[in-house]
């Protein structure tokens, strides 16, 4: 009962409490032993209840008691109870008034609060979702990618061939589970029709490796890695994805028969969510070891778990002695084949995002910085008309330590405020990141203002409160007040100090925001370079689209199917060209294969082999894709790689022929196509113009075009050259198709000008978000030059009117105004542009035929500045004019 | 002002009990306890509320304990009577003693 009375002692005031509890516990045990004894059991609980309502009681007094004397003190303004608590109500109740009085200064800090902190969060958010969160695995820092190396191609990361998988898993003594990954697509049908999905094959140790564990069901057992280790049951994993979109998050899906590819299977386990790896997939089914594993394609992927105590080098260093011994035993087909592996914390962040997404969060702390020193700026320029009530309350009896804590609140309180502020603006921010983002950073989607985001912005207003409010407060009077109190009557322009402190802010502001203006510039600049880039074929008017063919096609019907597709379109209006292709521009995929001319020794090695594309195409390509014809011809339906006694002919682009027939006509030679490999030979019919298929930025490809108007199964992509606008194209094309075969679906239709745009989405994504934070941080900055000018030109009325007095120019006044406040501008441009000339080649590696010192950018953003920071300063320098000499002296 | 107004009975009870001794806040509630009979049960808030209230008044005041205490653990806070206090502890009980002679004087109660 004691206990129970301690505990409700805590409702009365601590100082009350400290003073008398353990007494008043004491005289109310007595008090319960007299009830007791007095009355009995009923008098016990009867006596609990009248001393808890006893308490109550005095509590509520005693705080009513506090409160009196609480507002006694205030009324003096003094608060000279130094064990009070750090921030009280009293400051608090300042701080509404001094926001009620200047709102639309509270309103701008705490707006300028809001942009910064809501963009850091923002992009805090995303550098957590994309980089930081720990991926879906136990251990993950045991888990690697591993991968093959073609160093002699120049290659340092490839797949892995089938039989590589099994070599690694059976030699390597470095992992302590390994698995293999093959992508392929299938179709998978039920009750809402067929439907192609990505699916992979997976050796048993796969997720075993990552760690995975099922939500529902099993993972595959090492006895379905062998041909008769599934026996009746054909078993297939599915993805949480697919689970839930397709099968309703059915809790009975184990256990079920689906039908997938070439027959029924049972799902025998379902995966849980997660990236990468868990949806890269829907469909998984076991890789059945086969004897005569291939040794040639690189299609397969792998992952390993190193035993505990192994490093990344270990394990390379011994998986190399296993690359050696394999090309000992294959030298065929493993010569020049190399194992390289990828850590886990890389496998969502390649090097060049992760590069990009620290530069932004770098950007959008500067911008944080700038909003910060104009914050701090005004601050003080508020510091310094509040020097006068500083030292009034100081002369009354406030101590320093009222005074500082009363400016901290104050900014406190505002920080706090943009930072709730910012936090709604950064849950904006990142789903228009997500709505504009290329689709190519992984975990973007996930990425949500969570917890941390809200650490992040709850210990960034504090930090900052804690700085700006410190700001002025350090500038309060301190000792004499009397200065002060004559001074901030007189309100004269401050000290000389202060002055030069805003000066420094403000060449502070400049300087961090040319140096933002310039990084953006600079990526502007790269994103028009690789626009204007020349690709080699032209992309308006064109429309590309896949046609899809069911497995169950018949072959021989292939070409003549084809051909209808062809001419159909055709004849439609608005066609001025179509051509089939097996591959599309700016997509990754297409094969590659080494190139050789005939007449070059046949025992030149592998390793100088010139590695090239190809690709099939029909008779109308290079002139749907505006590709020019340089020498020779194009095909013209007459050539093909099927027709049985014809030898091949190629179409090789310039670049192959100046690379293996340097300054000779290479029309008429024969090239060797998939050298090393299956050395065809074919002839050269014609050289046509450079492209650069594999993406705007990469160099012109090396290509070899083939023949495919012959039942080529390969040729599956259309590329339609209309009059029309090609998006508007697309229900014509899908009905043309349709009328050849109804089962013959069109998929994933794009305008080559939009494939263009896709291609470089991720680079436009980082330009627009640089861009967006350098627009915002030369909004501040501006806002404040501005600022500094206009209050330091109000602060000087008097000055101004007195020297108009004395016969000024209002011209040379004007002048002199200006010049003033642009003189921190000039400094801070300089030392802006010097920044950024050092910072600058940071960014060499996100630049596209951009020099990091490019003139024109710097030149540009140094106009930029210079003429907004002139009109910055020209509205306040204006009132100059309109000072009239005898009421400024009359204010005096 | 000690003739002002009237003193609550608690109050002029525990001037009472301090007015020929020092005495902690148990020893109050004892003699209190004991000179009413049980009547007048002073409970830790009600003491202690008034002794918080009285010593801005002026009425009372913490004292040092008696050189010859001996508690079995802590040390009380000791409470004297200030002049004040003694003042004002004298007007309740002409006051109240005013009324007892009123009494008498109808013959209520015997001399």
């Amino acid at each position: 009962m004691r206990a129970l009375y301690r505990l409700l002692l805590l409702v009365c005031p601590r100082a009350v409490r400290d003073a008398h509890g353990a007494e008043m516990e004491a005289l109310f045990a007595e008090c319960l032993e007299r009830e007791r004894a007095r009355r009995g059991r009923l008098g016990r609980a009867g006596a609990v209840a009248r001393g808890a309502a006893d308490l109550l009681m005095f509590s509520l007094d005693a705080r009513r008691d506090l409160r009196d004397q609480a507002r006694l003190r205030r009324t003096a303004g003094i608060n000279p109870d130094r064990r009070s608590p750090l921030v009280t109500s009293q400051h608090l109740r300042s701080t509404a008034r001094f926001v009620r009085r200047q709102p639309l200064f509270a309103a701008g800090i705490v707006g300028m609060l809001a942009l910064g902190i809501g963009a850091t969060t923002a992009i805090f958010s995303v550098v957590y979702g994309v980089l930081l969160k720990p991926l879906p695995f136990p251990d993950s820092d045991r888990l690697v990618e591993v991968r093959g190396s073609r160093l002699d191609r120049g290659w340092g990361e490839v797949r892995l061939t089938e039989a590589g998988v099994w070599d690694l898993a059976d030699m390597n003594h470095t992992f302590e589970s390994f698995g293999g990954w093959q992508d392929v697509v299938a179709i998978l049908t039920d009750a809402s029709g067929p439907d192609l999905v990505p699916s992979a094959f997976v050796t048993s140790g796969f997720f075993r490796a990552l760690g995975v564990t099922p939500i529902q069901g099993r993972l595959f057992s090492p006895a379905e890695d062998t041909p008769a280790g599934g026996g009746v049951v054909r078993p297939v994993i599915v993805s949480h994805g697919l689970w839930v979109r397709r099968y309703g998050a059915d809790p009975l899906l184990v256990g079920k028969t689906i039908t997938f590819g070439s027959g029924p299977r049972t799902v025998i386990g379902i995966l849980p969510a997660g990236t990468p790896w868990l949806d890269r997939a829907d469909v998984f089914l076991p890789m059945v070891r086969r004897a005569d594993a291939n040794r040639q394609g690189l299609e397969y992927s792998a992952v390993g778990r190193l035993k505990p105590g192994v490093t990344i080098p270990d394990a390379l260093a011994q998986l190399t002695v296993v690359a050696k011994e394999l090309e000992r035993r294959y030298p065929a087909t493993n010569t020049g084949l190399g194992v390289a592996l990828e850590p886990a914390r890389s496998w969502i962040a390649s090097d060049a995002l992760r590069q990009t997404l620290w530069m932004l969060l770098s950007a959008v702390g500067l911008l944080l910085v700038i909003a910060c020193v104009n914050v701090t700026n005004l601050m003080l320029a508020r510091g310094a008309a509040g020097a006068r009530e500083s030292a009034v309350r100081t002369a009354l009896g406030a101590s320093r330590r009222d005074l500082i804590l009363q400016w901290v609140t104050e900014s406190l309180v505002l920080s706090v405020l943009g930072s709730s502020l910012g936090l709604v603006l950064a849950e904006g921010l990142l789903r228009l990141m997500q709505a504009v983002s290329p689709g190519d950073i992984p975990r973007l989607g996930e990425a949500s203002i969570d917890a941390w985001a809200f650490i992040v912005a709850a210990s960034l207003a504090l930090l900052i409160g804690i700085a700006i409010g410190l700001a002025p407060a350090l500038r309060a009077p301190q000792g004499d007040v009397i200065p002060a109190l004559k001074q901030g009557q007189r309100g004269e322009v401050g000290d000389r100090r202060a002055s030069r402190l805003r000066d420094v802010f403000v060449g502070a502001e400049v300087a961090l925001s040319v140096t933002l203006l310039i990084g953006a510039g600079l990526l502007v600049r790269s994103f028009v370079q690789v626009l204007s880039v020349d690709r080699g074929f032209a992309s308006d008017h064109r429309l590309m689209a896949t046609v899809s063919i069911p497995v169950s096609f018949p072959p021989d019907r292939w070409t003549q199917m084809m051909t209808d597709v062809l001419d159909r379109v055709r004849a439609m209006p608005g066609v001025i060209s179509v051509a089939a292709m097996s591959g599309r521009p700016l997509s990754s995929g297409t094969s590659g294969l080494g190139l050789a001319a005939a007449a070059d020794h046949p025992e030149a090695s592998n390793a100088a082999v010139p590695w090239g594309t190809s690709l099939f195409v029909t008779k109308d390509y290079f002139e749907t894709m505006g590709v020019p014809l340089i020498k020779g011809r194009v095909f013209d339906g007459s050539d093909g790689t099927e027709m049985i006694g014809q030898p091949w002919r190629a179409v090789i682009s310039q670049r192959v022929a100046d690379v293996l027939w340097p300054g000779q006509n290479p029309i008429g030679r024969t090239i060797v196509l998939w050298k090393g490999q299956n050395d065809t030979p074919a002839e050269v019919i014609g050289v046509v113009g450079n492209m650069r298929a594999g993406g705007l930025e990469s160099g012109p490809t090396l290509a070899v075009y083939l023949p495919g108007d012959h039942g080529n199964r390969a040729v599956l992509n259309l590329v339609v050259h209309t009059s029309v606008d090609p998006d508007s194209f697309v229900p014509a094309l899908r009905a043309a198709v349709g009328q050849v075969d109804r089962h013959l679906p069109v998929t994933n239709p794009i305008s080559m000008d939009r494939a263009v745009i896709v291609s470089v989405g991720s680079r436009r994504f980082t330009m627009f978000l640089l861009t967006a934070f350098a627009a915002l941080a030369l909004v501040l900055a501006v806002a404040g030059v501005y600022g500094a000018l206009a209050y330091s030109v109000s602060r000087r009325t008097g000055e101004i009117g007195l020297r108009l007095a004395l016969g000024a120019e209002h011209g040379r006044l004007l002048r002199f105004v200006i010049s003033q406040g642009l003189r921190p501008v000039l400094i801070g441009l300089v030392a802006g542009l010097t920044s950024a000339f050092l910072l600058s080649g940071l960014m060499q590696t996100l630049l596209f035929q951009v020099r990091p010192g490019d003139p024109l950018t710097y030149a540009g953003v140094a106009v930029v500045i210079g003429c907004t920071s002139a009109l910055a300063c020209y509205l306040p320098a204006r009132t100059v004019l309109r000072v009239d000499p005898a009421t400024a002296l009359r204010a005096e | 002002m000690a003739d002002e107004f009237e003193l609550p009975p608690h109050w002029f009870q525990i001037l009472l009990a301090l007015a020929d001794h020092d005495l902690h806040g148990l020893a109050i509630t004892k003699e209190v306890f004991d000179r009413t009979a049980g009547r007048l049960h002073l409970w830790p808030g009600m003491l202690y509320g008034a002794l918080r209230k009285m010593t801005g008044a002026g009425f009372v005041a913490e004292t040092s304990a008696p050189a010859d205490f001996t508690s079995g653990g802590g040390r009380p806070r000791f409470y004297r009577l200030t002049p004040l206090g003694r003042r004002t502890c004298a007007a309740e009980a002409r006051r109240l003693a005013a009324f007892v002679a009123a009494a008498r004087a109808k013959k209520l109660i015997k001399a």
